[in-house]
């Protein structure tokens, strides 16, 4: 084995960074010393296997801090981490990991001279030798040591190169007896075989690379949502990414759950509905065209969320991003895209449900889908219906769609909305009696646009609505009150996942095991695909779907704040949903459920009358 | 990585000594009748929200704890596509439509102030 010269790690100058940030310069060594162990684990008695044990555990903590700091280097100028990074890769893959990592270590490593030192290191990786022919050809060093770094975490995670480091897997063995059984959504499962062949089924969206690239421009960023370690003074003015890696989860995560769901849509007896799993995929493709690729979300995440390419998402500020897409391309023109004018997203944060506008949404198609029908009808009836202009249709319901969509953007004069609002009701309410005037044949369906046909509507909605309400279920971890809610969520048919993950660390969530949550972890580079013909390759599709198997986290360790989707497709979908967040519901703990959203006036009123400050400063203790 | 309890620290707490603390408190019950005491600072976590000027309320005990929250909202000017959550000693949730007279009574401070801590969502990249 090389020794490793402990003299070449250079300790990270302290105050200059975040301590998150630096990378521990015993990296090395202790991987070094866990791959020992595991060597010997194979060759030595047991009793030496539990002595070996012990030592795995104490490093385990140290792994998992090491394993913590990788999504950070990206932002990291300083040379003395870099190099402990570069060291640290060079040993890694000279030890141990060379047949199972892929072609860029292993050139790297067949051209290593025999001791190799930084200085060999960084003209490796400025040469032509890297650059020009190996799988990453990104742009620059630390943006290839990063999505090297992030593999090889996505590797240990998985157990691929050891397994006493990886999240426990989804097993159905017989070691425990509560280990019988797996949910993935709402299907409970009792063999590897069916399980697996559904969880490869889910579309898992992953960091990808080389893709057309995004402006990063910093100045005009607000500080205040950036990542405080973007803020070091070595930032320079406009930066161009061609990779997510280290900055993307979320979003990641955002487009799985919107995939699957879309998925689900199309699984459904939606007939109207015709998109398979590649159209599909290929609203995803990262390319700027495509309506969810990584191209779009951050251009309207500089608009809405005040973020650039490359700052971090939360799971509220993802889900803001991807509604005001839809907000934008939802139309009923026909040049609507075929996907917007099936599926609306609805956002409900700080876990409060206000049911109306879910069924507002949903009735402003349902309206005008039964319209439409009655239209149809009466076409074969009367011809003058047949002047019964569809443009105007159109304006009609554009307008309605602007005023419904104006009690989104509440301002702070509360008395402003509530007006708005009632003009929006009043508007509906007006136009479907006129439409029952001109339309007395069919007074049925003119009647149907009031809230009660929504439960009686006994096919699927024309347009289903995907429901995400995001929440903080604690302070700085989720408290242990609400697992057992979070676990039920997926006890309801209509969950298509949950968004969140550890602190730092974005995963999306389809299931559980043992009270652990089965996710799908998008920290994992791959080449990106451009074109329609790319998913037409098996191999490349593939790379949308999960290639390993399953795993599962503790709950304890997440971060508090998650989002938890529900896909509503009909009548049932409706109701399920509304019982389940009811006082009652099984899922109350969690998120209330409210009929409006509160219209205070009197809040206005108190807030104006008590002036809380000058009453307290005059009392004050400091 | 993440602290839990520990976390739930006050500057208020570790400027003025407990009796005074407890002192005070008692001076402000009697003489702003139906007033509750609050204290509310960011948790330290947060890297979105700004500091609140003002850490210290009165705010009537009928108030809900979503009008709370709308104070709190109003304050730190936070745009409404921005989540605002505060948790109290135990970290639960609570009901929008709860007084804050009886989170009072179930999360006050042994020095009779009421304890809040305020965060907006945390980033997970």
């Amino acid at each position: 084995m090389i020794e490793l010269d402990k003299s070449q790690l250079v300790e990270p100058e302290s105050n200059q960074h975040f301590k998150f940030i630096s990378i521990p310069s015993d990296l090395t060594l202790s991987i070094t010393e866990r791959r020992k162990s595991s060597q010997n684990y194979l060759d030595d008695d047991e009793e030496d296997v539990k002595k070996q044990c012990e030592v795995i555990n104490q490093q385990n903590e140290k792994l998992s801090k090491i394993q913590d700091s990788f999504e950070c280097i990206e932002y990291t100028t300083e040379p003395g981490i870099i190099n402990n990074v570069m060291l640290s890769i060079s040993n890694t893959t000279k030890f141990s990991f060379l047949n199972k990592i892929d072609s860029f270590n292993q050139s790297v490593v067949e051209k290593l001279p025999p001791n190799c030192n930084n200085q060999n290191l960084y003209q490796m990786t400025n040469s032509s030798l890297i650059t020009g022919q190996l799988t990453f050809q990104s742009r620059g060093l630390r943006e290839n040591l990063m999505q090297k770094l992030t593999n090889l975490r996505y590797r240990f995670n998985d157990g691929d190169l050891i397994e006493y480091m990886a999240y426990p897997k989804v097993s159905f063995g017989d070691s425990s007896a509560f280990d019988k059984t797996a949910f993935l959504f709402n299907s409970k499962y009792n063999s590897k075989k069916s399980f697996n062949s559904s969880f490869k089924s889910i579309i898992w969206v992953s960091y990808r690379n080389n893709f057309p690239q995004l402006t990063r421009n910093i100045s005009i960023g607000s500080k205040n949502y950036l990542q405080p370690s973007l803020n070091d003074k070595n930032q320079i003015e406009q930066k161009f990414l061609t990779s997510d890696c280290g900055w993307g989860c979320m979003i990641r995560c955002q487009q799985m759950m919107l995939a699957n769901a879309l998925v689900r849509l199309d699984s459904s007896y939606h007939k109207q509905f015709s998109m398979n799993n590649d159209e599909i995929l290929e609203l995803f493709l990262d390319i700027p065209e495509k309506y969810f690729s990584i191209h779009q979300i951050t251009e309207e995440g500089k608009i809405s969320m005040d973020k650039q390419p490359g700052d971090w998402y939360g799971v509220n500020s993802i889900t803001q991003v991807i509604k005001n897409i839809f907000d934008q391309k939802s139309t009923l023109r026909p040049d609507c895209p075929q996907v917007f004018k099936k599926i609306s997203f609805m956002v409900f944060q700080e876990g409060a449900i206000f049911m109306n506008e879910i069924k507002q949404e949903l009735l402003l198609y349902l309206d005008e889908y039964n319209r439409a029908k009655t239209e149809e009808l009466n076409y074969n009836k009367k011809q003058k219906f047949q002047q019964h202009s569809k443009t105007d249709q159109h304006k009609k319901f554009m307008e309605k769609r602007k005023l419904s969509s104006q009690f989104e953007m509440i301002d702070d004069n509360l008395d402003d909305v509530i007006v708005q609002e009632e003009d929006s009701f009043q508007l509906v309410g007006i136009e479907s009696t006129s439409q029952s005037n001109t339309l007395s044949l069919n007074e049925q369906f003119s009647n149907k646009s009031d809230e009660k046909s929504l439960y009686t509507h006994d096919s699927d909605y024309p347009k289903a609505a995907l429901v995400v309400i995001t929440m903080r279920l604690g302070l700085n971890k989720i408290e242990e009150e609400y697992f057992d809610t979070i676990l039920e969520c997926f006890s309801l048919p209509q969950c298509v996942g949950i968004l969140g993950g550890k602190p730092s660390f974005a995963l999306y969530f389809v299931g559980h095991q043992d009270k652990q949550l089965i996710f799908l972890d998008p920290h994992y580079v791959q080449d990106s695909l451009k074109t329609k013909q790319d998913l037409q390759n098996d191999d490349l599709r593939q790379t949308y779907y999960p290639s390993g198997q399953a795993k599962k986290i503790k709950m304890d360790g997440l971060d508090p704040c998650i989002g938890v989707g529900f896909l509503i497709r009909n009548s049932e979908d409706l109701r399920t949903f509304e019982e389940a967040f009811s006082k009652t519901g099984k899922l109350s703990k969690i998120a209330t459920l409210y009929q409006d959203r509160p219209k205070d006036q009197c809040l206005s009123r108190k807030l104006d009358e008590i002036n809380f400050s000058s009453d307290y400063i005059d009392h004050s203790l400091l | 990585m993440s602290k839990t309890r520990d976390d739930f620290n006050f500057q208020f707490k570790d400027e003025i000594a407990f009796e005074r603390r407890a002192i005070e408190s008692e001076k402000i019950r009697l003489k702003y009748d139906g007033r509750i005491p609050v204290i509310i600072e960011k948790s330290s976590t947060d890297q979105v929200l700004c500091d609140l000027e003002q850490t210290k309320f009165l705010i009537p005990g009928d108030f809900t704890f979503q009008q709370f929250q709308m104070v709190i909202r109003k304050r730190l000017q936070l745009p409404k596509t921005h989540s605002l959550y505060i948790f109290f000693h135990n970290n639960k949730l609570h009901a929008n439509e709860k007084s804050l007279s009886q989170i009072y009574s179930e999360c006050k401070d042994h020095d009779g102030f009421l304890y809040c801590k305020y965060a907006s969502e945390n980033f997970t990249g």
